[in-house]
């Protein structure tokens, strides 16, 4: 049986969709909207939906085999798992905004909210920048409007939300996608199994960028 | 006296037990230390550390003293090893590492040996060998992931890749996370060819003769095809004596490139989450105090035992005895004596201890023990 954790929410439904297309479905996910475990004894899997920001640790602490994480998480967590494949969907970026007339005062600690700490630590002193970092939860777009923070470091997806709050993109630190990740240990126990995954996904991803062509 | 007693221990205790038993038997001397070690060893080797974070304190004296993270940098600053005549030590001691998640330190029980001296085909086949043992003492379901630092130390070399970008390729490697090094590479203006070489080495994993031939398509370097024939006689060695069983030749194992510098290992076993034993060569240290001396060892976490043997005690005691407190004493404790000769556990008391789980109950009364059942 592979435990597969998928991020409940949007991406999820996508990346059940496309695990369900190469021989993974799993009919009872659709049933109950309350569950958080779904199995289908017939092809061997287990899905496990949880926090997006949970799934790198049920599968860093082998609750689960594989799971589908957003690269920011990864960044940001640093999880000891392998990073198998770029699934190629749930595409944004991780970005710095600040208001739409923002200009960089390089004279100042520049104050930064933020839910990702452990990425904007790493950018920032990647441009030996001093920061205050204020950590957030959520609705963090309001930190700049209300003199809480300079900036903010948050996913952009199409920059609609940011418009909204008269915030502007200042630069971007990485291109996010959402990654098929493996627990180190599950790989050598499971190992067919998981190579079967990803040799399946693989194939998928390359029918998919041929029809792109 | 004369009981025996091993079945009171649980079974990770068991287990350390067998262990020293087993290296015992393999010639290894017990190695016991000090909980405390000079800081200077550890500012002055900071990169063999897997973290630089440490427990320091001043002694009375003023010099700083940490709490060790580490054993065996302790063993190899002490050796007393020459080429002529090497030394086998096993330890068990608790270390103190800072623990990520939970974001404070952590004390880590350890038991792990190291062989110093000269090494060749036999110690290393030794030390894999033990390895192996270990693993299968601890679960059935075992494997184990060898690999050997120089090939990809030289196929970095071989490349002429810089050494500010070979950290994050590594990191890719380790990650057998193709698609990042691509990214990496292209950004570092690495060539193609460069990069399909490196690409393959983040999928050289797998049966150990099928993933050593594959390695040798990529082995450009006289150094690369050296840490292959090592291993191939390694293996040869190990198939011979029958210890294969779960050995997985595995290039992404690149680990901490200073600590280790040849052969290395990770062995898991199922139902943990994370490696358990970690190993390799580690002459480098050595010849960081001046000896010009190789070395081998591992080391098994034991904690991480706990998550294996996870299963509950149903019973804390076999018979709980009620007494009152008129009851003659010398009669009762009579009673329980003769219980425990009869090999069970029992607790007296005047009332039923909450969280106490017992298997049966007896009433002391008129100076015997009625058993209650759950109908009286």
């Amino acid at each position: 049986m592979l435990n597969i954790a998928l991020p409940k929410g949007r991406l999820g439904d996508q990346v059940y969709e496309m695990f369900s297309s190469i021989g993974y479905e799993c009919a009872a996910i659709y049933e109950d909207n309350r569950k958080l475990v779904f199995e289908n004894p017939e092809n061997d899997v287990r899905y496990l939906l949880v926090k997006p920001s949970d799934v790198a640790i049920y599968v860093e602490y082998g609750a689960a085999d594989v799971g589908v994480v957003g690269k920011d998480i990864l960044l940001d967590a640093k999880p000891d798992v392998y990073e198998l494949l770029d699934l190629n969907i749930g595409k944004c970026r991780l970005a710095v905004a600040g208001p739409e007339d923002y200009i960089e005062d390089r004279d100042q600690v520049l104050r930064v909210a933020t839910k990702f700490v452990g990425v904007t630590k790493d950018y920032y002193s990647s441009l030996n920048r001093e920061i205050e970092i204020i950590r957030l939860n959520g609705s963090i777009e309001l930190a700049p409007i209300l003199g809480l923070s300079d900036v903010i470091v948050d996913i952009v997806e199409s920059g609609k939300t940011l418009r909204e709050n008269h915030l502007k993109v200042i630069s971007t630190i990485v291109p996010v996608s959402a990654r098929f990740i493996a627990n180190r240990s599950s790989y050598l126990f499971k190992s067919e199994a998981i190579a079967d995954m990803l040799a399946r996904l693989k194939e998928v991803l390359s029918r998919d960028a041929d029809h792109a062509r | 006296m004369g009981q025996d007693i091993t079945g009171i221990l649980r079974r990770e205790e068991q287990i350390t037990l067998y262990l020293r038993g087993l290296y015992e038997r393999y010639g290894y001397r017990k190695y016991r230390m000090g909980r405390f070690e000079e800081y200077d060893l550890y500012l002055e080797n900071k990169n063999f550390l897997k973290s630089p974070n440490i427990i320091t304190f001043h002694d009375l004296d003023g010099r700083v003293l940490a709490l060790k993270p580490d054993v065996t940098l302790s063993i190899a600053k002490n050796t007393h090893a020459t080429a002529q005549s090497s030394e086998k030590f096993y330890y068990q001691e608790n270390i103190y590492r800072l623990d990520k998640p939970s974001g404070g330190y952590r004390e880590i029980s350890q038991i792990g040996l190291e062989y110093i001296g000269s090494l060749g085909l036999i110690p290393t086949c030794e030390t894999l060998s033990l390895a192996q043992k270990t693993l299968a003492a601890i679960s059935e379901k075992h494997r184990m992931q060898v690999s050997h630092m120089g090939f990809l130390v030289s196929l970095l070399d071989g490349l002429a890749i810089e050494a500010a970008t070979r950290g994050e390729l590594l990191a890719c490697i380790r990650g057998k996370n193709r698609h990042e090094l691509r990214k990496h590479a292209e950004t570092r203006g690495i060539t193609p060819a460069a990069t399909a070489l490196l690409e393959t080495a983040t999928d050289l994993c797998g049966e150990f003769r099928e993933t050593l031939s594959r390695a040798r398509t990529i082995a450009i370097t006289q150094s690369m095809t050296d840490a292959l024939d090592q291993l191939s006689a390694v293996y040869d060695l190990l198939e011979s004596e029958g210890e294969t069983d779960g050995l997985v030749l595995d290039f992404s194992l690149a680990g901490d490139i200073d600590y280790y510098d040849g052969i290395v290992f990770q062995g898991y076993v199922e139902g943990v989450p994370r490696a358990l034993l970690a190993g390799g060569y580690y002459g480098n240290l050595l010849k960081k105090f001046g000896r010009d001396l190789d070395a081998i060892g591992f080391a098994v976490y034991l904690n991480e035992l706990n998550l294996l043997f996870r299963e509950k005690r149903r019973t804390d005691v076999d018979a709980l005895i009620l007494y009152a407190d008129g009851d003659d004493p010398a009669s009762l404790i009579r009673a329980a004596d003769a219980l425990v000769k009869q090999g069970v556990s029992v607790r007296m008391e005047r009332t039923i201890p909450t969280d106490l789980r017992y298997g049966r109950l007896y009433r002391f009364r008129a100076g015997e023990l009625t058993e209650v059942t759950d109908n009286a």
